[in-house]
Parts: structure tokens; C-alpha cells; sequence
């Protein structure tokens, strides 16, 4: 039983097997309702460790039906989509166009089989190998071959398993439905309307209005379905029906851009290093380039006699620049040692995106040619500062002067990059660039913040006021001007309240700080400079 | 017909300005400080792009770093990016958002120690994607502050380089050196005051100085003693939003 956590309503039941649904669980209701009634069958389970136990049904023994111990885990979407995309890699043995059906968490797989299935000796024996591949595996599949992918999907899943074809391999719970040629408004009218992949509101919908088959709105005209409900309805009609094409898009696995040199003889000297370092590099940036896509993190593995070490470089932008790309690495390089001499070289592309196309310009503008030297700029300083040297600054609605803005490393997160290059690409208006509401006035703040706060020898205090002389960095300060007090107050949910009084004084000569009185002790301390 | 005086003067101070300064030209006119009473100073009424200049800070809460980030704000006004070095960790970013920075052209290079900031300074600064570098930097020998100033001439970015008073002493390859002083502020004044120096600028009298009041609520920087206009909408809101400043009484 796979369970998932709602905002809203907590966890609930996600998906689960049939041995669960036959002791009553249903998806989405409560996991708390659904553990009930698992351990009231399963009383032992009460005592497993809820993750840990495992006992999957066998194909090979239909007749166990019921878990040793009940496994309960948290549903990992991420997980089940790379397991569906390595299952559509396994399907292009059958054919050469495999994808996954189009929704938000899709469950099934789409082969276009055209021309493929005499290959085979017929749909039926297809299906009965499509069929024998996945029950080997221990999944439970319903197979659904039409003219239309809509007609597919739906009379797979919602095919009457009394009506099914006969396998091969009659497995529990597996079915193969064929619809022949020209029969899909036959084959489709008695099923739910939920087989024509509809929206939930437009399916509660139509329930209220009493259309549960698609055979009632096909009796409807047209004209009224468009009107009550739109086109999405009149689509997914005409796609299940073959009047409007509806493509597969095929799921092709992202070809690793990876190039590796072992070495003759291994070596230690830097001209010869990074002379395969160039090779590579080059080998890499026409790979990417032919695809479309730029680096964006690379790592290269010097593979030496009794160790390895492994740099990573990582960029602002995406990029294909050979000559670039060397720089990054080579400066890696120089600041670190090697542990040995190196046998192989491998240079190994971790992520990619695809490359913005900019077309070329006779003459350079300053402005416009901005954003570009300031990626490279960026990635320079990454390479040799570190993720966390280069950084941007974000915006934090928080009372307390030390929180009310974070750094954010530029490298490390992509949606930093278009905001900032952007921005440096046009004029800023200077009266509106701030967008703040809660922006501070430019006398408000000190440019020069203390982190943390200096402690302040005071020589005197005024009960409602700051301390008339102090003592900082070995010079004592008159104060002969003073704004405030400021209040400020952190939330009791936020742990540790922060209670200051601040105050902006200036001194005789002119100097200006900000001081704060820290209210649970009166300790007064040095915050900031108005430099 | 013989050339009146006073142009014969402004030929030759232009020939003589021609041999002093390096002529850099990015087709571009000067940055201005923000004040056109500073800009005044100044030989070339701003701050030509490819300039380095030092600000000398006085004493603590002077004001330089403020006066400099306001011609860091001209800088990036038609694009480019800005880059704060800040090896102590002290720069705040609200308070130059408050003064009208955008955050998203900001980029705060923090680096570890003194070899790492120096590198990371010519290589921001040899940039031309950088509009300015806002830079509080205390030691730099001869040959890097040389490199900065031939790495900024050629990218056509200004660098802004606070440094401490005791530095003024040293050699230096900076096109304009300034100095800040903090000033009291005048009863009745809306800014705070402080006096900046020019120290050294190829091209122009040393020596020479301005006093500018720096107007915290709207974060204009005017010269000081001008009469406060009519016009001046926020006076009553500045006044409830920034009670007047209590004097306080020297009697016990």
C-alpha cells in the first residue's frame, strides 16, 4: 500500500494491491482508517516494521493471495516514473516508437505497433509477448490494442475483463483487449466516461447530469457538448474515434555525454594532461552542440596507479565554449594535487540544458553583450571561490535586521540565472527597480552591518534614551544626535525572541551608527556603521 | 586673427589634460556621482568608465561607502551588473536595495582569504559585463594595484575601492583618490552632511573640496547650504516618519 501526504487532509492511501483492496482499503481514504483494517486482518503486522517487510506476490503461486506482512510506504513518484521510463526503454524491442500516455503521474506506456505487428505473427501474439515479458517481471498489466490511442487507453482500462482475449499465459488481474479495425465507437460506447481521460470536474459533471457511458454523449449533438463543456470534451471524443490524430511522443533516454583516454604510459606532466584534457573537451562540446544543449555541470576523474580525484566544475549558464570550459577545468586543476601519476581521464557532462540561440552581432554593445561575459565571469569565480564565494542576494520579509535577506549561491540554482541576466541586460530605472513592499528608507539601515553585534562599553545611560558616551574599537564617541527608538520583535513561533529598541546617533564629529538596547538585559550593542 | 584668451586657455588645459590622463573612450559619456556638486571636482564632470577610484574613509560612519555605492547606482543604471567584494561579511544588502540597488543585479563575491580576494578583484574588474565593483580593500601592493588599473581600463568598468585613511600614504594607481569626512549635521537639516576631499585626479587641482548633504529620506545628495525647495512633497510625511533628531542637553 503506497500512502501520500495532503496539505489539507494528511496522509492518505495512494495506491494499493489487491489483497488490500480486498480487506477494504480504497485510494484516498485515510492511511490511519487503511491501517486499521490491515492489521485487523493481519494482526502481525501490528508488530513489523512498517517499511521493512516484504513479500511479494509471486505470478508463479496465484493461488497466495494474501501478504505475509502488509509492506506500507511512502509513494515516491519520481521513483515510479524512472522505473516507467526504463520499462518504455525494454519496449522498443516491439517497437520503435515508445512513450509514456500524457498525464501529470502517468501509469501506463504507449507503443505504436503500425507495421510492427506482423513482425510478430499478429496483434494477439504481441500482446502475448508484451504480456509474458511483464508478468516475468511480477507486474500485473492491462493490454488494449486499437486504431487510436484513446480507444487504447480507455479499452485497456476499462475493457470488461469477461470480454478480454485469451493469453497464452492467463495471469491474475492480466488482460488483452483488441479492438479491430473500424469497431472503436462499437467497442467504446459501453465503457465509462472516465475512459475518455476527462478532467474530475468535468466527469462529476457530466455524472450529475446523468451521462455515465460514452455511449450518452455520443447520442448528444455536438453542438451542445461544445457549448456546456468546451473543446477538451469534443477532442478527447474525437481522438478515442480516430477523427482527430493524436502522436506519440516517443521516450528516448538521455544519451550520456561522456568521453574517457586511457593513457599509454601514466603520467604526471600537466602539457600532456592538458592536452587530453583539450581533447576531451572538444570531443564533449560538438556532442553537445549537435544536440542542442550546453553544460552545466561537468566532472572529470583522473584516474591514477593507486587512487583517483575527481573535480566538478559548475556553471551560471549553460554553455558549449571548448576554450571556456578548459579554463574552468584547468583552474581546478591547478589547485589540487595530484595523487599520482594518472592512467585514464574520463570527463563525464551531470547536467545539461538546452542552449539559448542568440543570434550574432556585427558590432559590440556593452549592454546587450552584458549577460554573456558576466556567466563566464561568474563561472570563473565558482571554479575558483567555491559555490558558496559567488552569490546572489534575495529579499526575506523578516523583522530581524540579520535575516532580512539571503544569499543564494548563483551556480547552484538555474532560475537564478535568467532573473539576473536579465536584469543586467536592460536599463534599470533607478525610482522603480525595488519592488520591495516592505523596502526600508535609505536612512533606515547601515551599509556596514556587525555581524555579530558589538558589545558596547557604556559610560552613562539616559533611562529614555541611548548611552551619552561609549567606547568602540579603542575611540570613545560623544553622542550629540539620535533617531528613534526603533522596536523591533521577532514572533514567539519563530523560538528565541529577539526584543530591541534601535537608535541611529551621530556623533560630534559627524560619525553615524546604529545601536540597540537589547531589551531582556539592556545590554546596549554596536549593529551597524552608516558608512 | 589671433585666438581670443580664454580659448587659448581651454585648448591648452585640454592638450595638458590629453598628456596627463590616459585618453580611454568607450564612446560613452561620464558616470556622474549622483550629485552634481561633486561632479564638479571633477575634471571630466563624472567618472569616465574605466577608472579606478579610492575612497579614503575618514573615520568610521563617515559616509564614503554610501557615496560611493551612489555612483555605483549611476554605473548600473544602463545595464551591466554589480559586484560587492566582501571578504568580512559586512556589507548589507537591504540597505543598498534601500538606496536603489536592484538585488538582481547584484553578485557579492565573498572569498576566503586576501590571495582569493585580489584575484577575484582583476578578474571582476577586467570583466566589461561589470558596469561597477564596490570593493573595501585595505592592503594592495604596487603590481596589483597597477594590474587593476590596466585590467579596468580595458574592460571600461569603474572600480570603487573603499580603503582605509592610513592607505592614503601609499603609492597608488587610481585615477582619482578621495577623501571622505564626516560633518555634523546643522540643526534643522534634512540630510546628514559630510565633506569630500579630492586628494589626487590627473588632470585637475588637488586639494580642492565640497561639502554635500546627503538626504536620507529621498536619497538625494546635493551641496549643502542649498535652500530647501517648496516643492519638497515628503517634508511633512519625513517629519512624522523621522521625528526630529533630540538634541541632546549638555547641562546635567
Amino acid at each position: 500500500m503506497l500512502h501520500a501526504h495532503q496539505p489539507r487532509r494528511g496522509d492518505l492511501v495512494k495506491f494499493c494491491s489487491r489483497a488490500a483492496y480486498q480487506t477494504g482499503v480504497r485510494p484516498e481514504m485515510p492511511l490511519a482508517e487503511a491501517k486499521a483494517l490491515l492489521y485487523r486482518d493481519y494482526p502481525e503486522a501490528s508488530r513489523a516494521q512498517t517499511t521493512g517487510a516484504l513479500s511479494a506476490q509471486s505470478p508463479s503461486n496465484p493461488s497466495q493471495q494474501r501478504f505475509q506482512t502488509p509492506l506500507l510506504t511512502a509513494y515516491d513518484p519520481v521513483a515510479d516514473q524512472q522505473v516507467l521510463m526504463q520499462l518504455a526503454m525494454d519496449c522498443e524491442q516491439y517497437s520503435p516508437v515508445v512513450g509514456l500516455e500524457t498525464s501529470n503521474s502517468p501509469q501506463g506506456l504507449l507503443l505504436d505497433i503500425t507495421g510492427t505487428a506482423q513482425l510478430f505473427a499478429g496483434e494477439q501474439s504481441l500482446a502475448n509477448k508484451v504480456l509474458t515479458h511483464f508478468c516475468s517481471q511480477g507486474y500485473v498489466i492491462r493490454i488494449g490494442i486499437a486504431d487510436t490511442v484513446g480507444a487504447a487507453w480507455a479499452i485497456a482500462r476499462f475493457g470488461d475483463p469477461d470480454k478480454a482475449g485469451k493469453t497464452q499465459l492467463p495471469q491474475n488481474g492480466c488482460h488483452v483487449h483488441v479492438i479491430s479495425s473500424g469497431q472503436a465507437t462499437s467497442a467504446l460506447q459501453p465503457l465509462p466516461i472516465k475512459a475518455l481521460r476527462l478532467p474530475t470536474e468535468t466527469i462529476g459533471l457530466l455524472r450529475e447530469l446523468g451521462l455515465t457511458r460514452i455511449e450518452h454523449l455520443l447520442a448528444l449533438p455536438r453542438k451542445s457538448l461544445l457549448a456546456r463543456f468546451g473543446n477538451r470534451l469534443l477532442t478527447r471524443i474525437d481522438q478515442a474515434l480516430g477523427t482527430v490524430e493524436e502522436v506519440i511522443a516517443a521516450q528516448r533516454p538521455e544519451v550520456p555525454f561522456e568521453a574517457q583516454w586511457p593513457l599509454e604510459h601514466p603520467t604526471v606532466k600537466h602539457n600532456v594532461i592538458e592536452q587530453v584534457l583539450s581533447h576531451l573537451v572538444d570531443h564533449l562540446s560538438h556532442l553537445l552542440l549537435d544536440r542542442g544543449r550546453g553544460a552545466l555541470q561537468i566532472e572529470c576523474t583522473f584516474d591514477c596507479e593507486k587512487q583517483s580525484m575527481t573535480v566538478q566544475v559548475g556553471l551560471f549558464r549553460p554553455t558549449v565554449h571548448p576554450r571556456h570550459l578548459l579554463d574552468l577545468l584547468q583552474m581546478q586543476l591547478d589547485s589540487r594535487r595530484l595523487p599520482g601519476p594518472v592512467t585514464t581521464i574520463c570527463l563525464r557532462v551531470l547536467l545539461t540544458a538546452p542552449l539559448e540561440i542568440v543570434q550574432g552581432e556585427l558590432l559590440p554593445d556593452r549592454v546587450r553583450d552584458a549577460p554573456r561575459h558576466l556567466a563566464r565571469l561568474i563561472d570563473r569565480l565558482s571554479s575558483r571561490l567555491g559555490t558558496d564565494g559567488v552569490l546572489g542576494v534575495q529579499h526575506r520579509a523578516d523583522a530581524q535586521p540579520e535575516y532580512a535577506y539571503r544569499y543564494v549561491p548563483l551556480t547552484k540554482y538555474q532560475n537564478n540565472e535568467k532573473r539576473f541576466l536579465n536584469a543586467c541586460a536592460h536599463q534599470v530605472d533607478t525610482e522603480t527597480s525595488n519592488q520591495s513592499p516592505d523596502r526600508n528608507g535609505p536612512h533606515e539601515r547601515p551599509l556596514i552591518l556587525q555581524s555579530p553585534p558589538a558589545r558596547l562599553d557604556v559610560v552613562a545611560v539616559v533611562p529614555d534614551g541611548p548611552p551619552r558616551l561609549f567606547h568602540y574599537q579603542k575611540q570613545r564617541y560623544r553622542i550629540v544626535h539620535y533617531w528613534g527608538p526603533e522596536r523591533i520583535e521577532t514572533a514567539w513561533w519563530r523560538g528565541r525572541c529577539i526584543r530591541r529598541d534601535y537608535y541611529r546617533v551621530e556623533t560630534t564629529k559627524g560619525n553615524r551608527f546604529w545601536l540597540f538596547r537589547r531589551l531582556t538585559d539592556g545590554q546596549w550593542f554596536l549593529h551597524g556603521e552608516f558608512g | 586673427m589671433s585666438e581670443p584668451t580664454s580659448q587659448a586657455l581651454s585648448r591648452l588645459k585640454q592638450q595638458l589634460q590629453n598628456l596627463q590622463t590616459r585618453e580611454i573612450t568607450f564612446g560613452e559619456a561620464a558616470v556622474h556621482s549622483g550629485c552634481s556638486a561633486l561632479d564638479q571636482l571633477l575634471p571630466t564632470a563624472g567618472f569616465p568608465r574605466g577608472s579606478l577610484v579610492e575612497w579614503f574613509i575618514g573615520s568610521l560612519g563617515s559616509g564614503a561607502e554610501t557615496l560611493a555605492l551612489n555612483v555605483a547606482l549611476q554605473a548600473c543604471s544602463e545595464g551591466g551588473g554589480l559586484v560587492v567584494i566582501d571578504r568580512a561579511g559586512r556589507f548589507y544588502p537591504p540597505a543598498a536595495e534601500a538606496w536603489g540597488i536592484s538585488l538582481q543585479q547584484l553578485v557579492v563575491i565573498q572569498p576566503r582569504n586576501g590571495k582569493d580576494e585580489l584575484w577575484a578583484l582583476d578578474q571582476v574588474l577586467r570583466c566589461p559585463g561589470v558596469s561597477a565593483v564596490w570593493a573595501p580593500i585595505a592592503k594592495l601592493d604596487g603590481r596589483a594595484f597597477r594590474r587593476l588599473q590596466l585590467a579596468v581600463e580595458n574592460s571600461g568598468s569603474l572600480g570603487l575601492l573603499l580603503r582605509p585613511e592610513r592607505m592614503s600614504k601609499q603609492p597608488s594607481w587610481a585615477h582619482y583618490q578621495l577623501r571622505v569626512h564626516p560633518q555634523k549635521t546643522q540643526p534643522g537639516s534634512q540630510g546628514r552632511r559630510v565633506r569630500v576631499e579630492l586628494v589626487r585626479c590627473r588632470g585637475a587641482l588637488a586639494g580642492s573640496s565640497v561639502e554635500l548633504e546627503i538626504d536620507e529620506i529621498t536619497g538625494n545628495i546635493r551641496k549643502a547650504d542649498t535652500e530647501c525647495h517648496a516643492t519638497h512633497s515628503l517634508h511633512l510625511a519625513t517629519q512624522l516618519a523621522n521625528p526630529t533628531p533630540r538634541h541632546r542637553s549638555t547641562r546635567a
